[in-house]
């Protein structure tokens, strides 16, 4: 099962979480989450990957398009404390180059 | 065929529509008759998948006999016919021509009563049917197609009730009647854009194998061989079925496009043919919201000299004779995450010996070890098989016995060692 849920930081920050497993069920509800927030004007979007236990290349999609749908609105999508099965898939496919990790949430940005 | 306007049929006509009927021209093909062409009912007009609605009607009603029937001009032919064995008649000697004519569906309390159905062979001699109840199965077009039916050699009443669960089963033959044969149909042409037929090329043997998770893969294994060189392909688009195969059906024809022009002298560059066939497909991937992780190869096989690009792809290693092996990757991107970055081609040179083997991350679900170190797990596989077709039976044999959640793709070369 997955669960995604949003915040907005007092910076204006957009937080999405998606917990559990991010596959083909979770990219969809994933995507529209950071669409929604880029919609209502906050196109910083830190994706906190660290209740994802894991990932598959749907999940890796929602991300890719959720990072396109943020800087085509001038902002940014980054992602936050990945697992360390998320980790080797970033890596196997390159993503890792245009999503890079960061340690915490509030270092994203 | 005389009209037959049954006795019983009173509860049950408010249920079909009466599709208007289009005379063809003499000697042209009636409508129903290229419907069922087009579905696959005419060269195979038994087919078992079909068999579970017969039985279900069987089930819910109790009754001896069921059948899903499809007539074709003056025949009919049972599609699905449990408990009774047959499989074609004279439409006009059976009761589902009577639901096929009124566009209806069609009861018959008793047969035995009712002129215009008693003088059925089936009636009249064996199995002494007394009780039909049909419904018409229709194509997207509304033209009736055939029925599905419930027999009994006694008597019966047939309830609004029953005829509303008939009208409901009738819908479910005809969700068959699409989905499936559409399905059977893209998974064969995906099997047969398989590459087949390899030409053996001395010194070298090769084997691969693509088994989708769905009826259809997202996966690609392309095989093309010109004078110049062998050009191969493993790639993965992001998720599954068919609207993976969709796009992968595209990237793949616009691979193979651009890897002509390498092949023929036009292009000298695989990374920049990996671009080119990107520009072709950028567009369709980012409407999709989709990316493609791949491994493109160019194969000499005089110098057993390997020029690649690996694009996202990472699942790619050579096993050298003695145990030890090689991860091949690359830091280049998949297809379709940006529009303007570009891949850069590699070069691997193989020996005598040396094993190469190319797959898709379904692999990982199914090799034991494979998700933890698939280098690993892979070398160990070559090592104990007896040769790339042994390796790719045993990927195939692991792919349908554990449930996997990805498409199963594997490809792979051995550069046979001198005097074996």
């Amino acid at each position: 099962m997955s669960d995604i849920q949003v915040h907005r930081t007092d910076h204006g920050i957009g937080v999405v979480t998606p917990v559990g497993r991010l596959t083909m069920v979770a990219a969809k509800p994933l995507t529209e989450a950071v669409v929604a927030l880029v919609d209502q004007g906050t196109s910083k979007v830190v994706v906190d990957l660290g209740e994802t236990t894991f990932i598959d290349s749907s999940g890796l999609g929602a991300l890719i398009a959720g990072l396109k749908r943020c800087r085509q609105a001038g902002g940014d999508l980054r992602i936050a404390r990945p697992t360390e099965q998320v980790t080797t898939v970033l890596r196997l496919t390159n993503l890792d180059k245009v999503l890079t990790p960061r340690a915490t949430v509030d270092e994203a940005f | 065929m005389p009209e037959r306007p049954s006795t019983a049929d009173l509860p049950l006509t408010q249920l079909g529509s009466d599709a208007p009927s289009i005379t063809p021209a003499r000697g042209e093909p009636t409508a129903a008759t290229l419907s069922l062409a087009a579905h696959g009912l005419l060269d195979a007009p038994v087919q078992s998948r079909f068999d579970r609605y017969a039985e279900l009607a069987r089930t819910i009603w109790d009754a001896p006999i069921s059948t899903v029937t499809m007539i074709d001009r003056d025949r009919a032919y049972f599609t699905s016919c449990v408990g009774l064995d047959l499989t074609d008649m004279a439409a006009d000697q059976t009761f589902c021509s009577s639901v096929v004519h009124a566009s209806a569906p069609v009861v018959v309390p008793d047969a035995f009563d009712d002129p215009a159905y008693r003088d059925l062979p089936a009636v009249a001699g064996e199995p002494h049917i007394r009780f039909y109840a049909g419904h018409p199965v229709r194509d997207r077009w509304s033209t009736v197609l055939g029925t599905v039916c419930i027999y009994d050699t006694r008597p019966r009443e047939f309830t609004d009730h029953d005829a509303a669960v008939l009208a409901q089963l009738a819908r479910c033959v005809e969700d068959e009647l699409d989905t499936t044969s559409d399905r059977d149909r893209a998974g064969q042409v995906q099997r047969a854009l398989q590459p087949r037929d390899v030409q053996p090329v001395a010194g070298y043997s090769f084997a691969a194998r693509s088994v989708p998770t769905a009826l259809v893969a997202g996966d690609a294994l392309d095989h093309v061989q010109w004078d110049t060189g062998h050009y191969f392909l493993v790639a993965d688009v992001m998720g599954k079925g068919t609207a993976a195969a969709i796009l992968m059906a595209s990237v793949r024809t616009a691979l193979r496009a651009r890897v002509a022009d390498l092949a023929t002298g036009i292009a000298d560059d695989l990374g920049q043919v990996v671009g080119a066939a990107r520009d072709l497909v950028q567009h369709d991937l980012e409407a999709a919201g989709s990316f493609v992780t791949g491994f493109v190869a160019w194969a000499d096989p005089s110098s057993g000299r390997l020029r690649y690009v690996d694009a996202g792809h990472g699942l790619t290693v050579l096993v050298h004779p003695d145990g030890r092996w090689t991860s091949i990757g690359s830091d280049d991107l998949p297809l379709g995450v940006d529009a303007t970055i570009g891949w850069t081609e590699r070069v691997l040179d193989t020996e005598e010996g040396d094993t190469l083997v190319c797959f898709s991350d379904g692999v990982l679900d199914v090799l034991p070890g494979a998700e933890a170190d698939p280098g690993r797990a892979v070398a160990e596989l070559v090592l104990r098989s007896d040769g790339p077709d042994d390796v790719v039976r045993r990927v195939g044999r692991l792919a349908h016995s554990v449930p996997t959640r990805d498409d199963v793709t594997i490809l792979v070369v051995r550069r046979e060692a001198a005097g074996a």
